[in-house]
């Protein structure tokens, strides 16, 4: 027999045959680029080789991209010492010497003196004290996040942190999270074959369209990271104990092992600002209540020229980090991406091994808190 | 052999039958007589669609535009039966001994009420006429609109008008000309609705059984009238001028409702009841996936009871109860508190309680005392535990107004009034409950008084020109308590802090508001007609969004918030053609505003104690020009209209950063170009009555990035123009059938059922064009390669087909 609502489910289904309320398709996305931006993102961290500053310039010649500038003088400056560091150019980037770093308490601000004579300074940052990561926890959700391009909810764990705030201060969180999950192919090689340590192509490659797998040699983990942005004010729970607050979406892109270190910033108030505005642009721009978009302005401005619109921003900050190891091998769903299949060279004379790279997005070190 | 044998024989019965029936029917047609029905209403003009059944024939027909019906019957006395809902029935005994004409009056079926209910019901007729200017959608022309799900809505039947549109399908309010939702006063028996909608926007909360009649005014506004920029609504509940018992409702998909007039006391006391209820929301994600986790009630009620203590006095109350909850994953959660979920729950409680007074046929006096309260709450159900936390905000106003109305002759007739409001806003207040993860906060009480005079007289100095002014003093004073806060300039941290004590004037505004109509007749068909308003508002709904949610948070004007101001001048030809069968009307205007309110790039206005840090007051311009064709009667009938508009605004700041398109004009939110509606209705027969409406328009204007950069690994677009590009133009049909399936005409119980199918052809109207972080390479044949992704989203993109079946039971 059947029950009111499912026997009014089925006169409903009736009546809206193919109807849609909501719905997203994917468009081309339309851009009305404008020439000569600049963006300058400065960073001070209080660990080692964590500082820099990017100085770059929108530039439509062509296509659309950002050009960095090169040959820029750049410094940072301790508003109380009047301390300059000075930075070098490293790779797209501008680095101090690898042993400076920021400390608790220090005031600094940012000196970027560009090749055509154009200055731009940074409002003064304060490095506030770190707040300790209380405890890490996750939870597992069947549909944890309804995401796009998937056009529907994501199966994964949600992970969350407990932290006391200080009383009698304003503070303002930001969290950064890493993932680690133990590597197994360490080399993909599209139309050609792992020879030198690159994948070299081959003119007459008779597997065309095919590709060639690698067996990691050594213990090897892949880096990801999350890029949603998890903030938090204590406006509304000043000296309280925040309990459970996530701060990470780990979808179920495989059942491996994973492990997530989650980074805690203790960021100013300007900082706040200037990340809650990234979050409305590209996370709570999609719903019906979507905030209307603002002008990524940050802290750097042009003395000469306050017409001027300079993007982005120079932060000093200090971090907390803790990590969690989570065994999914238990999880039901199936992971939302299929995983990558091995396919070896044949002999004779294959190689089925690569080694393990050292970069953003592998180490071959074991990453701390990992349960083998 | 016998086949053929067989098939001669059945042509030859068959000649014989029709040579048989031939001659029959030659000779009765030879006795008949030529019955003719000529029906006419109390004006005495043609009364077409009636219904009129004779026996013992068991016959009888429809009568066409004309009023008229013929029937050729044999001789006999046949009993006639006409009949029309809401009229009063005709019987008649005919000796039908020779042809004959017959005519008759149809009489309202009110006219069958005493003469106590019918007095009342005439005075009160006179009184609510709207003044010149108002665009009106009556009950019955708001019944044959198609709306979405089956539902009769008032606010999308107004966005059919000219020059009246909205934020798009999920909007919580009208633009009216290009204005801003806050900018048009919503009136429901005279108490200001704060937040007009049902689930999120779909629907709005006037019960449709319950009105009586709907006046919008956007350019002659009268000086009654105060308190918002742009235009007003005013809309009327319905008195229940009944001697007996009347149900009517329906029941739909959607939401259900019930309504009952009925008289307490026999000519003293009547009541209306309306009552209308949505539950069905376990239905939503059959529709959408993403509407998996929705939740979404609504329930509202209108109750009027009637007083008539003397023949020269009525009083009204009116109650009206509207609440809704729900919980919706495509809007964006409330930064900083620690909660599993959002969820919305709000209420309006409107009372109003009118006393009129006549002195005689020409001069009447209103005493209207009125309290509004909106209540919107934010509920936060905490993680891990059954605690809730609830942030709860809320509107008072209280006025009271008192008008006399003289008609000193036919040429010239005058009121003047007086009001008086309270505002009281609390502005939020922050409940952790019983856990401890959250710090109470309760924001200030805002407390603002309204005092207006107003006066306004028509004159007609001679047959052609009538002539209308009016003017209104308003004196507006926001008092304590107060937190007066100085900021630095440069890090806008507060620097100085002033209180003031309760009932302190903290700022006062005095305005004066001329208002000027006049009409002048070009001959028998033509009048030409110009006006200009001025109007202050006092009252902001402040949101930095597209569209308010019905939690955000509304403001008066204070030490840094000042009135929002316009001068609105309008003219416009007016023109029936073809014997009055067609109304044109050609209308243009021009408004210039200040102080309109908009956001400074980022602002976060959730128990914000000092707003004004976020909020930027901009310039503002809008014109428009208006085409307009009615055909108001006949078996087809329906209009059409255009309007050309440009609607937009200026900041003017200091500041780089407050800065909104770098303080060059840009269009606003409700900048529609070009939009076309078009409705007809096909009035076939008594059964069913065919509705196609038709709207198209210019997109939405929105913004597009001008660059885009790389922060920690994830492209973030940079905006620095706003409403730079538009959506893809608008446009829908809709269809509505309804179908009287009762053949028993003199049934008490009349039902019908209306059939309604909300954008026919499937058009994919964008409400919102959004970037998004890529993923890999899916649709990467659509991004190519861009580093961001970009996504519409549209809401209602198929043929959205709805039952619902009405009753009327008198």
């Amino acid at each position: 027999m059947l029950t009111k609502p499912s026997l009014l489910k089925k006169i409903a289904l009736l009546l809206t045959t193919s109807v849609l309320i909501t719905c997203t398709n994917p468009v081309a996305p339309n851009f009305d680029f404008i020439e000569d931006l600049i963006y300058i993102e400065g960073f001070i961290g209080t660990e080692e080789g964590s500082s820099y500053v990017k100085v770059s310039k929108s530039d439509v010649a062509l296509y659309y991209r950002n050009i960095f500038v090169s040959g820029a003088s750049i410094f940072f400056v301790n508003s109380d010492t009047n301390e300059r560091v000075e930075l070098f150019e490293d790779d797209a980037h501008y680095l101090p010497a690898y042993n400076f770093k920021g400390n608790f308490g220090e005031r600094w601000s940012l000196e970027v003196n560009l090749p055509n004579g154009n200055q731009y300074l940074s409002e003064i940052e304060t490095i506030n004290s770190t707040v300790p990561i209380k405890e890490l926890s996750f939870k597992y959700d069947k549909k944890l996040e309804f995401v796009d391009d998937y056009d529907k909810f994501l199966p994964g764990h949600e992970v969350s942190v407990t932290f006391d705030d200080p009383e009698n201060e304003a503070n303002y969180y930001f969290w950064r999270s890493k993932t680690y999950v133990k590597k197994n192919i360490c080399r993909i090689c599209h139309d050609g074959k792992f020879r030198d340590n690159d994948c070299t192509k081959e003119p007459s490659n008779p597997y065309q369209y095919y590709y060639f797998t690698y067996r990691c040699e050594s213990d090897c983990w892949q880096i990801d990271y999350n890029n949603k942005i998890f903030i938090f004010s204590d406006e509304f729970s000043n000296g309280a104990t925040t309990s459970s607050l996530p701060v990470a979406n780990i979808l179920l892109k495989s059942r491996s092992n994973i492990l997530v270190k989650i980074e805690q910033f203790s960021l100013t108030k300007s900082t706040y600002e200037y990340y809650k505005t990234i979050k409305d642009l590209i996370e709570n721009n999609g719903g019906l209540n979507a905030p209307l978009p603002a002008a990524l302005i940050g802290n750097m401005y042009n003395p000469q020229n306050s017409n001027e619109y300079v993007l982005g921003r120079f932060t000093a900050t200090s971090a907390s980090t803790k990590s969690i190891f989570i065994d999914r091998s238990q999880v039901e769903e199936f992971p939302i991406e299929a995983p990558i299949k091995s396919s070896q060279e044949p002999p004779p004379d294959n190689v089925v091994e690569a080694p393990c790279e050292e970069n953003r997005y592998s180490t071959l070190i074991q990453p701390e808190g990992w349960i083998n | 052999m016998d086949k053929l044998i067989h098939t001669q024989m059945k042509q030859i019965r068959c000649w014989l039958l029709f040579l048989v029936l031939g001659l029959a029917s030659q000779s009765f047609l030879a006795q008949t007589h030529t019955l003719t029905f000529k029906i006419l209403d109390e004006q005495k003009k043609s009364f077409e669609g009636a219904q009129i059944i004779l026996t013992p024939c068991s016959c009888g027909g429809v009568t066409d535009t004309k009023g008229e019906f013929s029937i050729a019957l044999p001789k006999n006395t046949y009993t006639a039966k006409i009949y029309f809902v809401g009229y009063k029935t005709i019987e008649r005994k005919i000796t039908l001994d020779q042809s004959k004409s017959i005519q008759l009056t149809l009489i309202e079926s009110q006219e069958q009420l005493s003469g106590v209910i019918l007095k009342a019901k005439r005075i009160s007729d006179r009184l609510e006429t709207p003044q010149m200017g108002a665009l009106q959608i009556s009950a019955v022309e708001l019944v044959k609109m198609p709306a979405a799900l089956g539902e009769v809505d008032l606010l999308r039947s107004m966005t059919l008008l000219p020059g009246v549109n909205n934020a798009g399908e999920v909007s919580n309010g009208l633009s009216v000309r290009g204005g801003s939702l806050d900018q048009n006063l919503i009136l429901y028996d005279y108490a200001p609705i704060f937040n007009p909608t049902h689930l999120f926007g779909l629907f709005s909360v006037f019960t449709p059984e319950a009105i009586a009649s709907s006046d919008l005014y956007r350019a002659n506004i009268p000086a009654r009238y105060g308190g918002r920029v742009t235009s007003v609504l005013d809309i009327k509940v319905k008195n229940p001028y009944v001697d007996k018992v009347k149900l009517s409702g329906g029941i739909g998909l959607i939401s259900s409702r019930l309504s009952i007039e009925m008289p307490l006391i026999k000519d003293k006391l009547l009541l209306y009841a309306g009552t209308r209820g949505g539950f069905t929301d376990f239905l939503l994600p059959l529709f959408s996936k993403r509407l998996e986790n929705t939740r979404a009630r609504f329930y509202d009620h209108t109750i009027k009871l009637l007083y008539l203590p003397t023949e020269k006095d009525q009083i009204s109350y009116t109650n009206f109860f509207s609440k809704d909850f729900y919980q919706l994953d495509l809007i964006s959660q409330v930064e900083n508190i620690n909660a599993e979920s959002n969820q919305y729950d709000f209420k309006t409680f409107n009372n109003t309680l009118n006393w009129t007074h006549t002195f005689n046929d020409d001069s009447n006096l209103r005493t209207i005392f009125l309290l509004s309260k909106y209540t919107p709450k934010t509920l936060f159900p905490e993680r891990d535990n059954s605690n809730v936390i609830e942030y709860e905000s809320q509107i008072n106003l209280l006025s009271i107004f008192s008008e006399y109305s003289k008609k000193v002759s036919n040429n010239f007739n005058y009121y003047f009034g007086l009001q008086g409001k309270k505002y009281e806003i609390k502005p939020g207040n922050l409940d952790p409950g019983s856990g401890n993860s959250i710090i109470p906060v309760t924001l200030d009480h805002e407390t603002s008084y309204e005092l207006s005079a107003y006066t306004n007289l028509t004159w007609t100095p001679f047959e052609q020109l009538t002539l209308s002014g009016g003017l209104r003093f308003n004196n507006f004073s926001f008092v304590g308590p107060y937190t007066k806060a100085t900021f630095d300039e440069e890090t806008e941290e507060i620097i100085n802090v002033t209180e003031y004590g309760k009932g302190k004037k903290v700022k006062t505004f005095n305005d004066i508001e001329p208002r000027l109509g006049a009409n002048l007749k070009l001959g028998e068909n033509t009048s030409f007609k110009a006006s200009y308003a001025r109007l202050n508002q006092y009252l902001h709904n402040i949101y930095n969004t597209t569209t308010p949610l019905p939690t955000s948070r509304w403001k008066t004007s204070d030490q840094n918030i000042k009135p929002q101001v316009s001068d609105t001048y309008s003219v416009g030809i007016y023109q029936n053609l073809i014997d009055n069968t067609l109304e044109v009307g050609i209308e243009s205007y021009f408004r210039d505003s200040r102080n309109n309110l908009t956001y400074k790039p980022g602002a976060d206005f959730f128990l914000a104690e000092f707003l004004e840090r976020d909020v930027v007051q901009a310039k503002g311009k809008a014109y428009g020009l208006e085409f307009s064709l009615k055909k108001p009667k006949g078996k087809v009938n329906g209009w059409i209209n255009y309007t050309w508009s440009r609607t937009f605004l200026k900041t003017d700041s200091d500041k780089l950063r407050d800065r909104i398109s770098n303080n060059q004009w840009y269009p606003s939110d409700f900048d529609r170009p070009h939009v076309f509606n078009g409705t007809v209705n096909f009035e076939g027969d008594k059964y069913n009555t065919l509705s196609f409406n038709f709207t198209a328009q210019t997109g939405r204007p929105y913004s597009i990035a001008n660059a885009y950069f790389d922060i920690e690994g994830v492209s973030i677009p940079v905006f620095l123009e706003r409403n730079n590009t538009r959506l893809k133009p608008y446009h829908r049909l809709d269809l509505s059938w309804r179908i009287k399936y009762s053949k028993k005409l003199d049934r008490r119980w009349v039902g019908d059922w209306t059939f309604t199918v909300y954008n026919l052809y499937s058009r994919k109207n964008s409400n919102n064009i959004f970037y998004t972080k890529r993923n890999g390479d899916i649709n990467s044949h659509i991004f190519l390669g861009s580093p961001l992704g970009s996504y519409e989203l549209t809401i209602m993109n198929s043929p959205l087909f709805a039952v619902t079946y009405n009753f009327v039971f008198d």
